[in-house]
């Protein structure tokens, strides 16, 4: 049976959905992304305008999965472009030149850090999210 | 590596977020530390920091290395 037009843009829209996503975290492993992200986010919506082309030119109802799983997974992706950017309160956050504040916190075996123990190191401090 | 749910230390810093991925006033379901990287002398005074922009985009790690070289050397 042939495959019908739309399943085949649908396919498409897929890999390219999924190749630039490949991409995109190949590059953020290695902390090399792009300062301009235009390409990516072009590819996405390109991935995106394929896919809902493809339901236009009809699918299968197996070969819709393609398009759809393209779409989302585009979505997705330019969702997080979009929240990417970082906003702290300049009035509020500590700057070089301050002293830092007194701390404690729990580490990952259930002891409590208590920050006067930095006190005579040279410290590193890494802010970042992360779950465990 | 310590934890900090309810950005307690975050905010003693002044170091969260406040664009569109933080949660309402109150609500830390949705709140975040923006990524940071500090460097403090024996006395906890900072010396250098890097905090982001963007989440997805944060100083290469060469660019913390060159700026360890740079305060820690002196020290």
């Amino acid at each position: 049976m042939a495959m019908k037009s739309g399943t085949k843009l649908g396919i498409a829209a897929l890999a390219i959905a999924l190749g630039t996503t490949v991409l995109w975290f190949r590059m953020t492993g290695t902390v090399g992304l792009p300062d301009s992200r235009a390409g990516f986010v072009v590819a996405w919506i390109g991935a995106i305008g394929l896919g809902i082309f493809a339901f236009v030119r009809g699918t299968s109802i197996p070969g819709a999965l393609a398009p759809l799983l393209g779409v989302v997974v585009s979505s997705f992706l330019l969702f997080t472009v979009y929240i990417s950017p970082q906003t702290i309160d300049a009035a509020k956050s500590i700057k070089v030149g301050d002293t830092i504040p007194h701390f404690t916190a729990p580490d990952g075996h259930g002891e409590t850090f208590d920050s006067a123990s930095l006190n005579g190191h040279l410290v590193l401090i890494k802010f970042f999210r992360a779950h465990w | 590596m310590l934890s900090d749910p309810k950005l307690v230390v975050t905010d003693a810093f002044g170091l969260r977020n406040t664009a569109i991925t933080s949660g309402p006033p109150g609500d830390d379901a949705e709140a975040l530390p923006a990524p940071a990287t500090l460097l403090l002398d024996r006395n906890g005074k900072v010396l250098w920091m890097d905090v982001s922009e963007d989440y997805q985009r944060r100083s290469d790690p060469s660019v913390v290395l060159a700026a360890m070289r740079e305060h820690f050397d002196a020290l």
